[in-house]
């Protein structure tokens, strides 16, 4: 006899409860797995695998490699990991951070209930494996109502190049509350990879806080030897005080869950590769609508390569016609699920003639609309 | 956010700024004038500290 359990009787029965994105290192529109550099005040930011970010606050220096990498903890179902090493080292001075970054949208977690007694415990876990054994910080933050919180926890991989998986439970706010029917960021997460002696404090643990404390004192400075390295892969945060095997999603649902931060079209690279179609509004420039899918966060900046010739326009008159600038937004319309892009070209278009926006010859031009947090 | 060569772009129909080409952390970027875009917040916050300049548009 088949027995119905109402939901209300299952333990853990929250959808999607991994509330990090792409944790599994799965996606990587940006540039595929292909190894970047990231340095400081150069390129930092989202450069590399979805949804995770390195920064080098106050001009910390520096610079790391992020590449994809297959090297995975056995048997757990992951096909790819983040790989970190520096390429060129830092030695924290005064508030100097180095850290790899994720932000999770206030909207996706209005049940942790900050700000009330009943605030959530949260569990991070994820698989960690480095050549740099020694105590790590990590630290979250969340907005507040203004001024934001802080909390850190620290951890300490037990044995060199060995994969093992951390888990840290994060006791809620119960003070201070973040609004969380909005689009900014609601939780941070903050992996230090330096000791900047301004924001550590000689404890291993400190309650939520408005104060800058952000690590530990003894936290390892993993950037200064650019032979260390670390992988990381299967990030998971549950509104748990107890870890639970990783979430997998299918490719298809969590590639649409980082769209929402970042969408890229591409061009062939073969011929002239087609990037959308639009109409000349006179002789140089030519305008052309973009749809965005899923809606992304906010409306998008535009990343383009930065180069003006690897951009086309083409029309039924006078064939192809090189741009000469990249191409811009154009106009106040643009919202999360459609904006307008311009080509500025040499001058070959007739007012309202049909064109379409291509990458040049063999060139695999893209365009990226960027909505992260 | 490392932001260079701003400058303020025109919508095609109204003529008004509504973009602000620039480049951010050795990016191109076309950041709309979105109160919800992150780049746009940060080039408001470089602007009322002073330390960054938007040239005006063509």
């Amino acid at each position: 006899m088949v027995q119905k359990i109402p939901q209300s009787g299952i333990s853990g029965n929250r959808l999607f409860r991994n509330l990090i994105i792409n944790g599994d290192m799965a996606i990587w529109q940006r540039y595929g797995g292909s190894a970047v550099t990231i340095s400081d005040g150069s390129n930092e930011g989202y450069n590399s695998v979805d949804r995770w970010k390195m920064s080098f606050g106050s001009s910390a220096g520096g610079a790391v490699q992020w590449s994809r990498s297959t090297d995975v903890p056995t048997g757990e179902g992951f096909e790819y990991s983040l790989k970190v090493s520096p390429s060129t080292t830092a030695n924290a001075t005064g508030n100097h951070e180095v850290a790899i970054q994720h932000f999770i949208e206030a909207q996706n977690i209005p049940d942790i209930s900050y700000g009330t007694s009943s605030a959530k415990k949260l569990t991070f876990s994820f698989y960690f494996k480095t050549n740099k054994v020694g105590l790590y910080s990590v630290y979250f933050q969340h907005p507040g109502s203004g001024t934001a919180k802080r909390k850190f926890l620290t951890f300490t991989p037990a044995a060199s190049d060995t994969w093992e998986r951390i888990v840290l439970t994060v006791t809620g706010d119960t003070a201070v509350a973040f609004p969380v029917n909005v689009s900014t960021y609601g939780l941070g997460i903050y992996i230090y990879l330096d000791n900047p002696p301004n924001y550590d404090v000689d404890a291993t643990e400190a309650d939520w806080q408005t104060s800058v404390v952000v690590a530990s004192e003894n936290n390892v400075n993993f950037m200064d030897n650019t032979s260390n390295e670390l992988y990381m892969t299967g990030c998971q945060l549950e509104v748990s005080d107890s870890v639970s095997d990783f979430e997998f999603l299918p490719h298809d649902v969590q590639l649409q869950r980082c769209q929402r931060y970042l969408q890229r079209i591409d061009a062939s690279g073969t011929d002239y590769g087609s990037l959308g179609v639009g109409a000349a509004a006179n002789a140089t420039s030519s305008v052309g609508l973009y749809r965005l899918n899923p809606n992304m966060r906010s409306v998008p900046t535009l990343v383009t390569t930065g180069t003006a010739s690897d951009y086309t326009v083409f029309n039924g008159s006078t064939g192809v016609d090189a741009c000469t600038s990249v191409p811009a937004i154009n106009g106040g319309g643009g919202t999360s699920n459609q904006i307008r892009l311009e080509f500025i070209s040499s001058g070959n278009l007739t007012n309202g003639q049909a064109v379409e926006q291509l990458g040049s010859n063999n060139v695999a031009a893209y365009l990226m609309f960027n909505a992260e947090l | 956010m490392k932001i260079e060569n701003a400058k303020y772009h025109k919508d095609i129909i109204s003529g008004k700024n509504r973009v602000i080409n620039c480049i951010i952390d050795g990016q191109h970027c076309s950041v709309p004038m979105a109160d919800d875009n992150t780049e746009y917040i940060e080039i408001k916050k470089q602007l009322a500290a002073g330390t960054l300049t938007v040239e005006a548009s063509d």
